[in-house]
């Protein structure tokens, strides 16, 4: 099912917007992120998300590379898929594929059931909107989430 | 050995806010337990679907820490009471690892039957719906 343009914009949400991160290291920046999801009001217990999130790393990094992680997973604890992003100006440490310190992260939730079901497709046009090297640098240059907006439209287009 | 609520019960001794505090907490973590291991049961199942491998492999995902889950869950498992752990287990296993299920607006979103009256839905204590059986967890 593809998921289209619109969705994905409107699946991030404003509260998630976080262009200045400056966790010292991975599991840091999960923190950080899950505490803007539990402030957000997205979730009520933010324990099991963070669980979720550090388990989807062990089973493999979400660094796809070229600085861009995509941190994601299902939980019981989430109502509704739910996107946001960060940037991570002096890059973090994230085992990605190529090795790269990580700059762009997309965080990317789910419950487990959906309907209809548009997780693993958003999750598909996420990693396709950051496969070219000119979208990503407009990405890593947003200061806004209006920024955000346009670039991201612009690389799903 | 008895739990000193179950000592103060049997002398008489009234419970105290402090005890009741104690109870919800404990109910709390075994909920946020019971979670963690069903989020974790899901991880093992997607990442062990041919289907779904694929599909995030060939988005760039490594997916090659498997045996790390399994060891995950076996730790968390033992963290959870035998008996709750049982009941998890049934329920996965009748409804395809979806033991817990969420309930919003008093409706139990497994099987859409609605709670009766009396039931209240509450992270300080584990309920089950008593038309599916399900574990609640209220959003």
């Amino acid at each position: 099912m593809a998921v289209d343009v619109q969705v994905v914009l409107e699946t991030f949400d404003p509260a998630l917007f976080l262009p200045a991160l400056a966790a010292p290291d991975k599991d840091s920046v999960l923190q950080e992120l899950v505490a803007h999801v539990q402030a957000r009001g997205l979730v009520r217990d933010a324990v099991p998300l963070l669980e979720m999130l550090r388990s989807r790393e062990s089973l493999g990094s979400t660094g796809i590379g070229h600085g861009v992680a995509v941190p994601h997973g299902r939980s019981l604890a989430v109502p509704r898929l739910v996107a946001g992003f960060a940037r991570h100006a002096s890059g973090v440490a994230w085992g990605a594929v190529d090795g790269k310190p990580v700059k762009l992260i997309f965080l990317i939730l789910a419950p487990p059931l959906e309907q209809p079901t548009r997780y693993l497709p958003f999750l598909g046009r996420i990693v396709e909107a950051v496969s070219d090297a000119d979208r990503r640098k407009r990405l890593s240059k947003v200061t806004t989430y209006e920024e955000f907006r346009g670039a991201l439209r612009d690389a799903l287009a | 050995m008895p739990s000193r609520e179950a000592r103060g019960a049997r002398e008489g001794v009234k419970p105290t806010a402090a005890d009741a505090a104690r109870r919800s907490a404990a109910a709390r973590d075994v909920l946020t337990a019971l979670v963690k291991l069903q989020d974790l049961d899901l991880m093992i199942r997607e990442a062990t679907d041919p289907h779904q491998a694929d599909a995030v492999s060939k988005m760039g995902f490594k997916t090659e820490g498997v045996g790390l889950l399994h060891a995950a869950r076996q730790a968390l498992a033992a963290e959870v009471e035998p008996r709750l752990l049982r009941i998890y287990d049934a329920a996965a296993r009748r409804y395809g690892g979806r033991a817990l299920v969420p309930v919003t607006n008093r409706t139990c979103l497994g099987c859409s039957a609605v709670l009766p009256t009396g039931l209240i839905p509450d992270p300080k204590r584990i309920t089950s719906c008593q038309s599916c059986g399900r574990i609640l967890y209220p959003l």
